[in-house]
């Protein structure tokens, strides 16, 4: 894993530098397999992130105009069935 | 006979001619058109101002009771067409028209409210490119201000359903149109931005006239979504349609389905894009441990017979950190790839001259050149032979073809 939290799309661009690097060459084989290795990563990260993300769907009711009292429920549209 | 002369008050002349416009029919239910000069809007609400044309003038007043529902600015030069009626003011004794209700001309009132307003706040800077803020490419939790009932809410769940079924919607129930319209846009966007856990916020509404789009060319809307910390997009109407909203957003959508649409980059492409990257990075590296191993090649042939051991321990052994390392990335993350990595690894195995060596193999080499044709020594020359444990000094006796070998 990266270090610090990287968000997905962070992790994105950061696996597109690593590819690049590593295909404009020019690096040591050691640097290279780093690369290698921290690009190997990124994909894990990114393929997980893809997956993590829940599908739910919600709605707030509103107990007052502010917003200040809410209640979320699940959101039933009456086509979803 | 001689008519008495009958003398007026200033009071009861001004009290007469009051009376004469007042039981006028015309003047009493009246449009007149012209421009408007002398626009005072005073502190009291009320609005005096003048309206002309090429010759004439007069005197204009409409009371704060009917200008507060005027949707569009009144202003010097604005071409008017307005409604009232003519009285006469008794303390100055002129005559004014009273207006009740008032209408830009040629345009329409809301269009005319919709050019000041874009004007205004596009002079404060509301519609500035470097203000928008950028939308999250996997966005984890989406905001949707809209109505529950709507075509709108319909269109945005079944794309998002098609495009990305795992991801999170909350959904903020507002009414889209009519007075109370605007302000519970602008509640439920501070609410969502409150709530700290939302990426992205899809402000939406289907299609309708301009009356019904109105709520979403209103000032306090723009601000509100101007001022989000969570970036917008505006999805309101048809293609055809421009609200307010849609020059403050983040990014404009022509219509709801397609603010799900830019909301969320389809999953598939996502992938696609990673996998891609995998297998570059594959490649990539591939091709450097084989340029490597070209590399080592040429040391071997040039600088084997000077200090092979000492040449080659530490390449091999970083070769076989780095193989181990490789073979453990891939092992652990592309279980699939393993297979074309042991070949791969397999090749570097065989590049080690001394493992060549320690199976029984041995280099001939002659004044540090390696020997592999009968033609490159001549009977009486000193050979270096190496072996695994060392190298043998040999004369060549006799040179044979391959087929007179025995």
């Amino acid at each position: 894993m990266p270090e610090r939290k990287l968000d997905f799309e962070e992790a994105l661009a950061r696996l597109e530098e690593v590819v690049k690097e590593l295909e404009d060459g020019g690096l040591s084989l050691e640097k290279s397999l780093e690369l290698f290795e921290e690009g190997v990563k990124l994909v894990k990260f990114c393929k997980m992130e893809l997956d993590q993300a829940e599908r739910k769907i919600e709605i707030v009711l509103k107990k007052d105009e502010d917003y200040n009292d809410v209640e979320i429920v699940p959101f039933k549209a009456e086509e979803e069935n | 006979m001689k008519m008495e002369k009958r003398i007026f008050t200033v009071t009861e002349i001004t009290k007469y001619l009051k009376d004469l416009l007042a039981i006028d029919p015309l003047v009493n239910d009246i449009w007149i058109s012209g421009e408007i000069s002398n626009f005072h809007h005073h502190s009291s609400g009320h609005m005096y101002f003048t309206l002309k044309d090429e010759s004439s003038a007069i005197s204009a007043i409409m009371f704060k009771g009917y200008n507060s529902q005027l949707k569009f600015q009144l202003e010097d030069g604005l071409k008017v067409i307005a409604h009232g009626y003519i009285s006469l003011y008794e303390p100055r004794g002129t005559y004014q028209f009273y207006i009740d209700s008032i209408e830009p001309a040629g345009k329409g009132a809301l269009y005319l409210a919709f050019e000041q307003l874009k004007e205004k706040l596009e002079k404060e800077g509301l519609f500035d490119p470097a203000h928008k803020k950028k939308i999250p490419l996997l966005p984890k939790k989406i905001g949707i201000v809209t109505s529950p009932t709507g075509a709108a809410i319909r269109d945005i769940l079944s794309v998002i359903r098609r495009r990305f079924p795992n991801i999170s919607l909350l959904i903020v129930p507002t009414l889209v149109q009519g007075e109370m319209a605007s302000e519970q846009l602008v509640k439920g966007i501070e609410y969502l931005n409150r709530r700290g856990d939302i990426d992205l916020i899809l402000l939406c509404r289907g299609g309708g006239s301009i009356e019904d789009l109105w709520p979403f060319n209103e000032e306090n809307l723009a601000r509100a979504i101007y001022n989000s910390t969570v970036p917008i997009i505006s999805g309101v109407g048809h293609e055809t349609d421009f609200t307010i909203a849609d020059f403050v957003a983040d990014l404009r959508a022509p219509t709801p389905s397609a603010a799900a649409e830019l909301a969320i980059a389809s999953r598939l492409e996502l992938e696609k894009n990673i996998e891609n990257s995998r297998e570059r990075l594959l490649y990539a590296i591939n091709n450097k441990i084989r340029e490597y191993r070209k590399q080592l090649d040429g040391l071997i042939e040039r600088r084997l017979f000077a200090r092979p051991e000492e040449l080659f321990s530490r390449e091999i052994q970083q070769l076989d950190d780095l193989s181990r390392r490789l073979e453990w990335a891939m092992e652990k993350e592309l279980k699939g790839r393993k297979e074309q990595f042991q070949i791969l690894n397999g090749k570097l195995e065989s590049l080690s001259p001394l493992k060549t060596l320690a199976r029984g193999y041995s280099i001939s080499s002659i004044q540090g050149k390696i020997i592999d044709s009968i033609n490159e020594v001549e009977i009486g020359q000193e050979i270096h032979i190496r072996v695994k444990d060392g190298l043998i000094k040999s004369l060549v006796l006799q040179k044979m073809p391959a087929e007179q070998e025995f």
